[in-house]
């Protein structure tokens, strides 16, 4: 049982709604689809593989599914890095997003400080009993930086043998002047 | 059902939510925490899938009064979600085929499971699917192999460039043309 | 803006001493009560955050493990209510630090990162006259009073010109203490928009004051224990300077630049001090002189890194404005540093003669886990924070596992450092909490009923 991964940590969250939340919801989640300054900054923090937010309308069965008396908001995410430091930086970077997600949850502290909200967050989640990674040695940047080097690599790749040694070296060298960052 | 804000890119969020057999959560979490990680896990045969979790739930958690009653769920339940590549019918085969009987083990301790047969197997599971509100993937253009082979040649021209550091032209583009062979 | 209750906090907490000896001694409480004496007793020579008129020859200072706290046998609420990572103690810690092979615990020095390392005595004094006086008269009251053993110490001592064993002056930079009334330098504090700076809360290293989120920290109960305190870092880093010295030699051979900016390229700073945003091309004596300007830098316009490169030691420590959000990803994870050498100079192209030499590292944090654990962890000994890969701190990282162990200096074209070796090797550590006066008043009541 367990939430890390190699350098991949699994984060799974269950919280009852509001009456009037999944409303709020809809209409922040809209948001966070077509705002661009929301999805930038979720690029930027940049230990996050994968996050989504599902609304429980009602758990399924047999039938037409059980329902609770809320519905339940599920926060399911794989990331690099503690699970504190996830939380602290979600917390300092994005606390009105969180506010708006979380707050139509009971319960909700608020994001800042920190501290009530990591409580709020630990004392709703759940521990994976089986978390698989395809690539868990690997975090995000590395993964975005590896498609920068691959697609400059084939670029040069594709003139290289032509050049002479010298033009080849310069060539070279302007190859790894770009790509720096990413290797 | 299939919604578009389970797509990010090319990748999709698949979550499923399925009860559990009363009496069998001990059982199958037992099972589940016992499953070997990496390429030993089930998981590592079903192709497509980047990162994937199954956790059961027991129940909910009783915020206090604010909340009004306690609530219980009536079954635990079995949740499992999968960031993968393409579209959800090929990956429902995928987990069909690829997970083998793990998936009966597994599915088995849940109510109405109906086996690995299609398309009764994919219908259960999509029945018991929740769309995703919200989905964010941060290469969600990028399929596993995609990923594993940039990873790869980045460690291959890290490799090279300190090998190859302070060689002369005609040296290096020889040691280059030798390690990155079309 | 809350005024600090100077007299109650610890000296070191708030201001480095600038004393160039210390004396550290390891107890062991064998007797709950006759330990209470003992604290009693030493309170009254804990040296204070109080302003001095004059620089004392010698202060002592002290701290306690969690393994220490519990001998005294407080209620085990107030043990429960000590923050995890401090409970379980740096060796539980191994592999949240990277202190793996040669660093991992099961190597360290007995007893550091036993159960038996309770007290930690801290002299600071300004000659060996005056260290050994202190020393003779601590260890003189513990064999007075008794109930108390001392399992180990350690000496360290400042070389000539502030430097470090791989050659590098250090002490230009620490973070500007909001309250603290001491003087400040532009550069110690959170980076401001305008380029300037301010300080940060007194909440980020002394429990019971604001801290960055304008909140008291979570903090150990009851306040009387832990209010005016923080918690300490003790880890002896071995050097090997001869390896240190040869790899750059070697790396050098290929560096256009020469050894001396390759050196600077790995720290942030010339071996002077002087900052490379300040001086990219050579080091800066007027610089280094004047403390408005010796830490007076941001990353602003060295996004790329070409000056200071994103992955040296100082700009990992401390990426000031260097990471997105405003300093909202740095300003909870600053560190107050107290280190000193420890062991005799290598001298200059001298054979590795194998002595035992490094530096005792010493910082102070309101939250160890938040603070040093979070910039050992995540800023040194991995690249995910800055998009450096795999990369390591060239000074301080372990080098171990898989990954190219390399670091990238950005130029036109970049150089690439490498393969690296580990440099640095962890003898021993542990986390402390030291008390404020008050807390030490708790902790003699406490004990010796």
């Amino acid at each position: 049982m367990a939430n890390v991964e190699g350098k991949a940590t699994a984060i799974t969250v269950l919280t009852p709604i509001k009456r009037e939340g999944p409303l709020v919801l809809w209409a922040v989640f809209w948001a966070g689809r077509h705002i661009k300054e929301t999805l930038k900054k979720l690029e930027q923090l940049s230990f996050i593989h994968y996050a989504r937010w599902a609304v429980i309308e009602r758990f399924p069965d047999e039938g037409d599914g059980e329902e609770l008396g809320h519905e339940y908001l599920l926060f399911e995410s794989n990331f690099n890095g503690t699970w504190d430091q996830y939380i602290d930086a979600f917390s300092e970077v994005v606390p009105l997003r969180m506010k708006a997600i979380w707050g139509t949850s009971y319960g909700f502290p608020g994001p800042l400080p920190v501290e009530p909200f990591k409580e709020y967050i630990r004392r709703n989640e759940y521990v994976a009993n089986h978390y698989w990674s395809a690539y868990p040695g690997f975090t995000t940047t590395e993964i975005i930086s590896a498609e920068h080097v691959e697609a400059a690599l084939g670029e040069f790749q594709a003139h290289a043998a032509e050049l002479e040694p010298e033009a080849f070296k310069r060539a070279y060298e302007s190859l790894l002047i770009t790509i720096q960052h990413d290797l | 059902m299939s919604n578009a804000n389970n797509v990010f890119g090319q990748a999709y969020s698949l979550t499923v939510l399925t009860p559990i057999i009363d009496g069998h959560e001990t059982e199958l979490a037992e099972y589940l925490d016992g499953l070997p990680s990496g390429d030993e896990s089930p998981l590592a045969g079903v192709h497509g899938t980047h990162f994937a979790r199954w956790v059961v739930i027991d129940d909910v958690i009783y915020q206090g009064p604010d909340q009004g009653p306690r609530e219980h769920l009536q079954h635990p339940r079995l949740l499992f979600t999968s960031n993968f590549d393409g579209e959800l019918e090929p990956y429902l085969e995928a987990l069909r085929t690829g997970l083998g009987a793990s998936a009966d083990t597994i599915w088995g301790h849940c109510v109405g499971y109906p086996g690995r047969d299609e398309p009764a197997f994919s219908r259960y599971l999509r029945h018991h699917q929740i769309d995703s509100s919200l989905f964010f993937a941060a290469y969600g253009d990028r399929t596993v192999e995609d990923v594993k082979r940039s990873l790869a040649v980045r460690a291959q021209l890290i490799d090279f460039a300190l090998r190859a550091q302070g060689l002369a032209a005609p040296d290096l583009k020889a040691a280059f043309l030798q390690e990155f062979a079309a | 803006m809350t005024g600090l209750d100077l007299d109650r906090i610890q000296g070191f907490v708030v201001r480095g001493y600038r004393l160039p000896l210390a004396g550290f001694i390891f107890l062991r409480i064998d007797d709950a009560s006759r330990a209470a004496a003992w604290i009693s007793q030493v309170t009254n020579d804990v040296l204070t955050a109080a302003p001095w008129s004059q620089k004392p020859a010698s202060g002592v200072n002290i701290a306690f493990s969690y393994a220490g706290l519990a001998a005294l046998q407080l209620p085990s609420a107030t043990l429960a209510s000590f923050p995890e990572e401090f409970r379980l103690g740096m060796a539980a810690r191994a592999s949240l630090l990277g202190d793996d092979g040669e660093s991992a615990p099961e190597n360290w020095e007995a007893p550091l990162g036993t159960q038996d390392v309770h007290v930690l005595v801290m002299i600071s004094a300004a000659d060996r006259q005056a260290l050994n006086a202190h020393d003779r008269r601590i260890r003189d009251g513990i064999q007075r009073v008794g109930g108390l053993a001392v399992v180990a110490d350690q000496i360290g001592n400042a070389l000539p010109n502030n430097v470090e064993h791989f050659g590098y002056t250090d002490g230009f930079a620490q973070p500007e203490i909001e309250g603290a009334g001491l003087p400040s330098q532009p550069g110690d504090g959170a980076p401001l928009r305008d380029g300037k700076w301010r300080p940060i809360r007194a909440g980020e290293f002394i429990l019971g004051y604001p801290d960055e989120e304008n909140v008291e920290p979570e903090a150990p109960t009851p306040d009387a224990l832990s209010a005016n305190g923080s918690f300490l870092v003790y880890r002896k880093l071995h050097q090997d300077v001869a390896r240190f010295r040869a790899q750059l030699t070697a790396a050098a051979e290929l560096y256009p630049a020469g050894e001396e900016l390759l050196a600077a390229k790995i720290v942030g700073r010339w071996r002077d001090g002087t900052p490379l945003d300040l001086s990219p091309e050579q080091p800066d004596p007027a610089i280094v002189a004047d403390d408005h300007r010796n830490n007076a830098f941001s990353y602003a316009s060295d996004g790329d890194g070409l000056r200071c490169p994103v992955g040296a030691h100082v700009r990992r420590a401390n990426p000031r404005d260097s990471l997105p959000f405003e300093g909202k990803l740095v300003n909870r994870h600053r560190l107050i540093r107290r280190g000193i050498p420890y062991g005799e100079p290598l001298p200059d192209g001298a054979e590795d003669d194998k002595q035992d030499r490094g530096v005792i590292f010493l910082c102070l944090q309101a939250s160890i886990a938040r603070q040093f654990e979070f910039v050992q962890g995540q800023w040194l000994n991995r690249g995910n924070a800055f998009t450096l890969g795999e990369d390591q701190d060239v000074l301080v990282g372990p080098q171990d596992g898989p990954g190219p162990h390399k670091m990238t200096i950005p130029g036109n074209p970049p150089f690439f450092l490498g393969p690296l070796q580990r440099a640095v090797t962890v003898r021993g550590g542990e986390y402390l909490f030291v008390p404020g006066i008050n807390g030490l008043e708790f902790l003699a009541a406490a004990a010796a009923s």
